[in-house]
């Protein structure tokens, strides 16, 4: 028997650059009295008990897999430390997973996607980014050799929330770029700016960015366009429009577009209008892995598409022509 | 209208025994210990000649990991599928004396 979503543990991965102030994070969730016991997992230590929470050291192991259909990556240190914690689950209400300053997130998502006892378990709760909001811009600006990723741009675009810190250490123009170039990079993501990460721990424990239920809370700013363009090699691309799909020719659609362009799709997240379904179809993704299930039903309201890809060398009018190629044909007036 | 999952969807996580039984076959086929991880996932598939719903076994050994994909749903994969799919694996010993 699997386990409801409710009983399911939540997980929270903690990412940033060097220096943005994870550990001084880190610290507070381990210490302050919030009432939870948490296991972290992380690079620094070794296995120490500070309280009620548990802190294990993991070493990175990144394995590609590559089936045919699906090519993804996993770290299988996380699955071996999971499965354990997952032994003695009623000891922990959440388990945090810290990863270096130049760890890929999306290893570390995939993982929930790609063993059944994890995911029957466990719920990925969501992404945290912690930015240095002093040095974020020299990070994202950084020039890399072909083929290098910049870590900074990737760990913001798949964080469900970023909490942009050290904001006293720059001025009030300097902090409006920062978080301008943020939302170019990412308009899914919650901002919470802060001064030595004191942040609300609610809104770092409890995200739910994986959560079909809420993949729609959408800001309506995800279809605003970016005017002053940088190099924008990693942006996000929503797209919204009335009319029902074709579920055939979405499947077809969707299969192209994942096989060919799934590596540069960080995330995806979603609600589809299906022909033949009373239900909204909500969706999220990581890479070429995805989840979608059906949600309310549409009732009354207007059947309207509304969809975020957030990833590298998006190309907004074949994403959006592509997607209107899905629509169903015309019912024929009785 | 019945509608089938969309491509790439991933179906509902599998039941903890069905996992555990398919898990201790891989072990099984390949001399693994309890340390040793291995993987079980189901995942739908839409690709022209490609089985609607596969199984992916994965051993997750570092410097030597292996996995295999077995075209039907995970509780119709028998013990002989997963002997035929890792007959070509190395094994266990072989795994762990790689670089």
């Amino acid at each position: 028997m699997t386990t409801s979503i409710a009983e399911k543990v939540p997980v929270t991965v903690l990412t940033g650059f060097l220096g943005s102030g994870k550990t001084t994070l880190l610290n507070r969730i381990l210490t302050e009295q919030h009432g939870l016991r948490i296991a972290v997992i992380e690079n620094e230590f070794g296995e120490i008990g500070i309280d009620d929470a548990l802190v294990i050291d993991a070493e990175e192991e990144v394995f590609e897999m590559n089936n045919g259909c699906i090519c993804c990556t996993v770290r299988g240190d996380l699955i071996r430390i999971l499965g354990t914690l997952m032994r003695r689950k009623d000891k922990f209400d959440h388990i945090l997973i810290e990863t270096t300053g130049l760890a890929d997130p999306a290893p570390v998502a995939q993982t929930f996607f790609m063993d059944d006892e994890i995911g029957s378990q466990l719920r990925l709760d969501g992404i945290i980014t912690l930015v240095d909001a002093a040095h974020l811009l020299q990070h994202l600006d950084e020039e890399k050799s072909e083929g290098v990723e910049n870590e900074a741009l990737e760990q913001i675009a798949f964080a469900d929330r970023i909490v942009l810190n050290k904001t006293d250490l720059v001025d009030t123009e300097q902090l409006a770029e920062v978080r301008r170039r943020i939302s170019e990079i990412n308009r899914l993501a919650d901002v919470h700016e802060t001064v030595q990460a004191k942040v609300d721990l609610g809104a770092v424990l409890d995200v739910g960015g994986f959560d079909l239920s809420r993949a729609l809370d959408l800001d309506p700013a995800f279809l605003e366009d970016t005017e002053h363009q940088h190099d924008l090699t990693v942006t996000s691309v929503g797209i919204e429009f009335a009319g029902e799909l074709d579920i055939e020719r979405l499947n077809e659609w969707l299969g192209e577009l994942l096989s060919a362009k799934g590596v540069d799709i960080f995330r995806s997240k979603g609600i589809l209008a299906v022909r033949g379904m009373p239900e909204r179809y909500v969706f999220q993704g990581v890479h070429m892995l995805f989840d979608g299930t059906q949600g309310e039903p549409w009732g009354e309201a207007e059947r309207v598409n509304r969809v975020v890809f957030i990833g590298r060398h998006l190309d907004r009018a074949a994403l959006e022509a592509g997607l209107r190629g899905c629509l169903a044909a015309p019912v024929p007036a009785a | 209208m019945a509608l089938g999952p969309l491509i790439g969807q991933r179906p509902e996580p599998l039941p903890p025994d069905l996992v555990d039984r398919l898990r201790r076959w891989v072990r099984t086929c390949l001399g693994l210990g309890e340390e040793d991880t291995v993987t079980v996932t189901q995942l739908t598939c839409r690709e022209a000649g490609c089985a609607p719903v596969e199984t992916v076994l994965a051993v997750l050994t570092p410097g030597a990991p292996v996995h295999r994909t077995i075209h039907r749903p995970a509780d119709e994969v028998s013990l002989a599928d997963v002997r035929s799919a890792f007959a070509t694996a190395t094994p266990v010993e072989a795994l762990r004396s790689a670089p």
